[in-house]
Order: C-alpha cells, then structure tokens, then sequence
C-alpha cells in the first residue's frame, strides 16, 4: 500500500501575525527598506520576534494559543467530528512545557506539570481523539520529523489522518541558553546566509498542518519524498564537510523520483549560526554543482526568528500558503554572499502560484530532515 | 521483528559518580559534563550492545515520561537566583541530546528519536518501530525506556501512586533486527485498542501461555479477557522491565498488555525464538 499524503490544512500564529491571513500578508508586505521598523515593533526590550497579542500568564498564552492553532486547523479542513475522532496528534517542541515550569517556579516556587500529560489531555480533549498522542523531540528538526513520521504512517496505510502540532513559547531558559552558547545575534539583525551573519534570533510561534491522503482542495500541497540523516560532529552545529546536509537533500529528490530540474525553490534551514549557516551553504552549493543545476533558494527566518522545533510547520505553512497566493518570497536583509559560493538566496518576490519545494531543516545533535513538497500537478506522481 | 538483545535497569537511585563509574567499563566517551539522564540512557543502552554485533544504521528511539524534569528544574533555580545559565545545562534540559551522546559513544549513525506518550512512551516507541520494520522503513532498532527518579521537585499536586513510585532511575532496551539469525524472540504483532471492549474480544480469541501487565492494566485486570493462571507479576514501576522479565520467562507464546488510564491501549505479541 503506498497512499499519497496531502496536507489538508493549516494554521498559523507567530510573530507575523495572529493567523494563517494575516501572517501571509505581513510577510508580503515586508521589504528591505521597512524590515528595521518591523523588527522594532516586534522586538521588545530583547532581540525576540515575539507572538503580539497579550495575555495575563504564560500560561493562558500556551494554551490559548495552542486552542487557537487547533481549531483554526480544524475549520481550515472543516473537519467532521467523526473525522477529528480519527486524528493522530504529534506534537513537537524543542522547549515543550518549559515556559510554563518556569512560570509556576519563579513566581509561585512550584511545578504545576513534571511531564507533558497536561498539554496532551488539554488537546485531546479538544479533539475527542481515539488515540494517543505522541511528543516527539528531534530539537529543531522536531517539527519537520513529526510529519515525516506521520506521512510515512499515512502512506502505509496504518493511520487515516494526523495532525502535527509545532509550537514553541517565550522562556528565559531558552534564550539564556541560547546567549550561553555564543549564538545569539548581538546586531539585532537577523542576516543568515550573509556572509557578516552573527547570530540567529529566537521567535516563539504555534502551527498546525492536518495531513490525510485526499487533497480537500486543488491546491493542496502533496508531500512526494522525504530523507533524515544525522552526522555526530557537534552536539551544537553541523560538520563543515556538509555530507549529510547534501545527503539529507539528495536522498529527499530520490525519494521522489525528482532531481534538481524539477525543484522550484530550495527552503534552507537557514539558522544563522557560523558553523552551521557555513555547513548548509556548502551542501547546497554542492548539491547544486552535482546536479549541475540551481534552483532559487528561500529563506524564511528572518520573518519570524528561529522558532527551534516548531520552524518545520510554521516554515512550511508559510512557504506553501505565500506561494499559493501567488508570491515566492524573498529572503530579506541579505548583503553579502559567502566567497566561493555559487548562489545567493532570492532578493525579490517572484509571482507564482504553484511550486515544487525542497524543504530542508537541520537540529542541535546532527539531525538533518529533508521533505519535497509540491502542487504543481504534473510533478505530483 | 526479532529481538537480539535486551537490557534491563530499575533500581533505587544512584549519583551520577556512581554511574560515570559504572560507565568507564564500557564506553570511552568523556561523560563530565553529561546529565544523569544521559549517563542513564549511555549506562543502559551500551550494555544492551556490549555483546553483539549491531546495525551502525540503526534506528534510536528512546522513551521517557518525565524527560529532562531534573535538569530543567536545576536551570529554574538558577535563573531564579539570577545565575547566568551555563552552556552545558541548557544543553541537558535538551532530551535529544541523549541520541547524540549514545551515537558517539556507541558508534551508529541512524537517526534518533525522543518520544513521550503519557504512560505508554515505550509501547509508543516499540510500535512506531514495528510499523517502520512492517513496511520496510527501517531493519534495526534500539529502543530504550529512560527515566531518572523523581526527587525534590516543588511539585504543586498530589503525586498520583504511579509517580510517587517513580523512586527508581530507569533505562532499559531491547535491540531489534529484521533477521532471526541469533535471535532471543520476535515480536509477532503489535495491536491498538481505543475501545477496552474491542481488547478484550480480541484477547478472547488470542492463544499464548504467558500473559504479563503494566501498571494500569494490572488495576484494570479483574475486567481483562485474560486467563489469570498464566499471569505473571512483577514489582517493577516501567513497563519497559515488566516486558524483559516477560521475555525472560522462557515461555513460548507471551502476550504483553498495555492501558492508559483511560483503559485505550496496545496488545504485543511476542514469540520466543528456542536454539
């Protein structure tokens, strides 16, 4: 049994906006010359693309939130309630419930939650769901690696339909480990790729894709191929040899039956951080050089920051839904390309309303994920 | 699904001294700034594969409930006390890091996993790696259940009887492969019931000469389809042991079940493999 796998549907909230619409219209609207002034409305008294709308407590934020993206998903696929009974839940997180721990221990000295049981009943109940969910940490490939799990369980014909949840939330923990490690931009400027890049920003954002093997609309994106590979170089960035990067990416075009030719546009993980922005620029120059081929190279991370686990939905919710209303879009605040390195990511907006996309992600610990994506009908095989 | 190694660790707490100890006799890596959930996980899974021949490919899952509890609340108290935060234990609040410390140590390059699933965590993981060998996905396996016990955490509810149990560390694995050469058992099939009834038609029409529980469907076990002779109980808290002392029994056809609270769960079956 080989089914194919569409996601169905969507939703979205993150530093852009406060849903699937308005996030795809911000970003549209964000240029070179006003990106400053976005990113200082967004940023408060840290470099942190935050989620705007406020709250009381961390936690009405969590699960307001998470409450939001659910039920926008499920209006999205206008799910029955016989259909929702049928979901299989994936969440994946690389901070999971820490914003929430940190809250109830620095103001109230306690831990209202030691697992994540609190954020699987609250959802389950939500759906009514028959089964299990299941947490899934891969650290920023979390996401990416969720729907690949529930793809491959899709295809095989083992479950019907899944909804893979990414979310990530503001926690000092996060962002001090993050500036303990040297990673974090000191500029302000969120620049990867850029050859004076010196750092990655933080983003906190929640998304949801249901995915189930009948498209429910035309322009649903199918997911035709998918690869994983890990290299143990660095617990904290990837090995500059770049083989499992490219090999990540190959593997993916494989599975696919594609090579490069049929590739529209490449969505690089793009984190920001030297070693690992230096390691990704080489598998891509070298993938490009092997397939003697290049494709326009996407960068998404400066719209929304580094939102760790959950960058895999939230990136690829915001590609596929910005090229469905018809605009590619280009990678802002890039300057400067690396020096023997054959490409530079996109600079300007390109109308198109279909595409085939080689998304790639890459973890702490030497996880690399690569899916194809497309809905153009002819690559759909 | 063949299983060519198992491991079995649940014992009231050690220090980390004691597990880096512990350690020095079977891997090499440098574990100094290593968290005690990952000197659990290390401790566990290398002496799962300390006499076999295994797959560099294979597939990592490891299961935990509680995660990285411990080590996140060490991070609170310092950013509470206004600490800055040290690089190494913002990576220890990081459960997939155990993946990466286990690859370098125990030299295998497949892709890892951390998975949690309410109480059903390594059920979760052992049937996500059935359907992965079913439908070729993968070929080898290694599957670990890690928990560190639970201890001095300003926990605001009253800890239910199964948390309150969680005094042990835990990390226990089995090492699967898709070939029966020198092979201990098999897994024969993997069910899920989200109907309690459903199980228990299922279990009625089922033949096996062992059966064993874990902890909630040991409390739901007057209401179990299931022959009470061949029921075999054990003292320990994870479902993890409970299944390797099942494996160790030496009965032939054992069948292994697993409830959550709300009585949803798996069925396992498992044949042992005679030389």
């Amino acid at each position: 049994m080989d089914k194919k796998v569409y996601i169905t549907a969507s939703s979205i909230v993150c530093a852009l906006g406060e849903d699937k619409k308005s996030s795809i219209s911000k970003l549209h609207s964000i240029s070179n010359l006003n990106y400053k002034e976005y990113l200082k409305n967004n940023f408060e008294e840290i470099n942190y693309y935050r989620i705007k709308e406020k709250f009381n407590s961390k936690r009405e934020k969590f699960f307001k939130v998470l409450e939001k993206t659910i039920k926008d998903a499920i209006l999205d696929a206008n799910l029955k309630d016989e259909e929702k009974k049928e979901l299989h839940v994936f969440f994946a997180s690389t901070s999971m419930n820490i914003s929430l721990l940190e809250e109830d221990f620095l103001e109230q000295n306690i831990l209202s939650a030691i697992s994540f049981d609190e954020i699987s009943e609250f959802v389950e109940k939500i759906l009514n769901t028959k089964y299990p969910s299941v947490f899934i940490q891969t650290a920023c490939t979390s996401s990416a690696n969720a729907i690949i799990k529930a793809t491959n369980f899709i295809k095989n014909g083992e479950i019907k339909r899944a909804m893979v949840i990414g979310f990530e939330f503001f926690n000092q923990s996060t962002y001090e480990g993050f500036s303990s490690l040297m990673l974090v931009s000191q500029s302000g400027e969120y620049k990867p790729f850029d050859k004076n890049s010196d750092g990655l920003i933080l983003g906190e954002a929640c998304s949801c894709v249901i995915l189930e093997s009948k498209k429910r609309s035309n322009n649903d994106f199918e997911i035709l191929g998918f690869a994983t590979t890990f290299d143990d170089f660095s617990i904290t960035s990837s090995n500059p040899d770049a083989k499992a990067t490219f090999n990540s990416m190959n593997e993916a075009l494989n599975s696919a039956s594609l090579n490069l030719n049929n590739i529209t546009c490449l969505k690089a993980h793009a984190t920001g951080s030297e070693n690992s922005n230096l390691s990704e620029v080489n598998a891509i120059d070298k993938l490009f050089k092997y397939h003697n081929k290049k494709c326009d190279v996407v960068v998404l991370k400066p719209y929304i920051g580094h939102t760790l686990g959950s960058c895999g939905t939230n990136e690829i919710i915001l590609l596929c839904e910005s090229i469905k209303n018809g605009t590619l879009p280009k990678t802002i605040n890039f300057k400067e390309p690396y020096s023997n390195i054959d490409f530079t990511p996109l600079l300007e907006d390109k109308k198109i309303n279909s595409a085939t996309i080689l998304f790639h992600f890459v973890g702490f610990g030497g996880s690399n994920s690569s899916l194809i994506l497309s809905n153009e009908d002819n690559k759909c095989i | 699904m063949y299983i060519k190694s198992y491991f079995s660790y649940e014992d009231i707490e050690k220090t980390d001294k004691e597990f880096k100890s512990m350690l020095k006799e079977l891997i090499s890596l440098d574990t100094r700034k290593l968290s005690k959930l990952n000197l659990l996980a290390l401790y566990g899974s290398s002496s799962c594969l300390k006499n076999i021949n295994y797959e560099k490919e294979l597939s990592l899952y490891i299961a935990s409930h509680f995660a990285c509890i411990n080590e996140t609340f060490k991070v609170l108290k310092e950013i509470k006390n206004k600490n800055p935060i040290m690089p190494f234990d913002f990576l220890n609040i990081n459960t997939n890091n155990m993946g990466f410390y286990l690859s370098k140590a125990l030299n295998f390059l497949g892709n890892s996993y951390t998975i949690s699933s309410e109480f059903l965590s390594f059920e979760k993981a052992i049937y996500t790696a059935f359907l992965e060998y079913k439908n070729g996905i993968n070929s080898s396996f290694l599957i670990g259940d890690v928990d560190s016990a639970l201890k001095d955490l300003p926990y605001s509810k009253n800890l239910s009887q199964i948390q309150n149990n969680l005094t042990n560390d835990i990390s226990s694995w089995i090492y699967f492969e898709n070939s029966s050469k020198n092979s201990i058992a098999k897994i024969e099939d993997i069910l899920y019931f989200s109907s309690f009834d459903e199980l228990n038609s299922c279990l009625k029409t089922k033949k096996y000469d062992s059966v064993a529980l874990n902890y909630f469907a040991n409390i739901y076990k007057n209401d179990l389809n299931i022959d009470n002779s061949l029921l075999l109980s054990y003292d320990n808290f994870s479902t993890s042991s409970n299944i390797i002392n099942l494996l160790d029994s030496g009965f032939k056809k054992q069948i292994f079940i697993s409830l959550d609270s709300t009585k949803r769960g798996y069925i396992i079956f498992f044949q042992s493999i005679t030389v």
